[in-house]
């Protein structure tokens, strides 16, 4: 029998735990909540929640400046909205910033009919920023692969989830 | 109307150890007025995001006070970030806003809507803890211990005018400002 390959949120929180990321900024939202109540009972992690993307760029930057390890959790058309922040407060400033980006319509067997899908990844190449995907738990490593590169680097690395959330 | 450069006197009179993140016109003047460079985070791009950067650095640092010094006609852009302080409520954090009627940031120009806005009310519903606004020097002199002493997050308007002329941006750049900045809260632990 084929076992289902599914993301769980336990297996990104173990890698944030893991990587000892302290707060993760985040726009509530229905592709990137999955996360949202295991992290509200985690208290090794704190959840800083804003109203629009481009805030995240900002508020992780100033957690990294004061000696915190943050990352950004929101979904790619975040992203998009979040051009001038990604540049400002991540490229040009040196802020190793791992974003961790719901990947709305990705579909790896179809066709991504969904625009933000389709963009995205150009995006991110036209600003040089590396990304790496998790669709299953098998995957999830791939976040402390992102963190190592963003340290390396001093420079944003992306982590697009290209998947729906087991319990 | 405050005359723009001694109320910045007056908040680096008061500032103490306090991290400070300027923007647009208050970064020009607050520039050529600190004394603490070593300790201010100079937002000379994203100029709408200072209330954000003060945010996280309030978290990273909560024993230390935190200083927002915005202007108006760049949180008129990114309004929500009232909504996301008020939620996060940093009792470290003052967010001073500049609010001038000559709009040297458009170079004069009229920003549309400016005269509408109420920011002392966004901030109040947003979930401030304390809002403030002063347009007399004076006034501002006496309150300032009330307003860098008390828990926050505080808002403060200050209804400022610029008399001569605004000094230049600085000449280093954001990411060596964040970059000092990281390195005085390694070296010195609060």
């Amino acid at each position: 029998m084929q076992q289902e390959a599914v993301l769980h949120p336990a297996s990104i929180i173990a890698e944030l735990k893991k990587n000892k990321v302290t707060h993760v900024v985040w726009l509530p939202d229905s592709e990137t909540n999955f996360m949202y109540q295991q992290l509200t009972e985690d208290p090794e992690v704190d959840l800083v929640p804003v109203c629009r993307e481009g805030e995240t760029m900002a508020i992780a930057a100033g957690l990294w400046v004061g000696g915190k390890r943050p990352v950004c959790l929101i979904q790619n058309t975040g992203i998009f909205e979040s051009g001038d922040s990604i540049r400002g407060l991540g490229l040009d400033v040196n802020n190793p910033l791992v974003m961790l980006v719901g990947y709305r319509g990705w579909d790896r067997h179809g066709v991504a009919r969904d625009s933000a899908a389709r963009f995205i990844e150009h995006i991110l190449h036209a600003w040089g920023i590396t990304y790496y995907l998790v669709e299953t738990d098998d995957d999830a490593n791939r976040i402390s692969m992102a963190m190592e590169e963003a340290d390396r680097t001093s420079k944003p690395v992306a982590v697009l989830v290209g998947t729906e959330f087991g319990a | 109307m405050i005359p723009s450069q001694q109320g910045m006197q007056l908040i680096n009179e008061r500032r103490g150890e306090a991290l400070v993140v300027s923007a647009t016109t208050a970064l020009r003047e607050w520039g050529s007025i600190s004394e603490r460079r070593d300790l201010d985070l100079d937002l000379s791009d994203c100029m709408d995001k200072a209330p954000g950067v003060g945010l996280g650095l309030a978290i990273a640092q909560p024993e230390r006070k935190v200083l927002v010094l915005d202007h108006g006609s760049v949180l008129r852009t990114n309004l929500g970030s009232l909504v996301t302080i008020g939620n996060a409520a940093p009792s470290n954090l003052v967010h001073f806003v500049m609010e001038d009627e000559d709009h040297p940031s458009t170079d004069g120009l009229p920003i549309p809507g400016m005269d509408n806005i109420n920011f002392r009310a966004l901030a109040q519903d947003g979930g401030y803890a304390r809002i403030y606004q002063f347009d007399s020097l004076e006034d501002l002199m006496f309150s300032m211990e009330e307003v860098m002493e008390g828990p926050g997050p505080t808002f403060v308007s200050l209804k400022v005018y610029h008399d001569g002329d605004i000094p230049a941006y600085p000449t280093r750049s954001m990411a060596d400002s964040l970059k000092t900045v990281r390195e005085s809260l390694d070296s010195t632990p609060y």
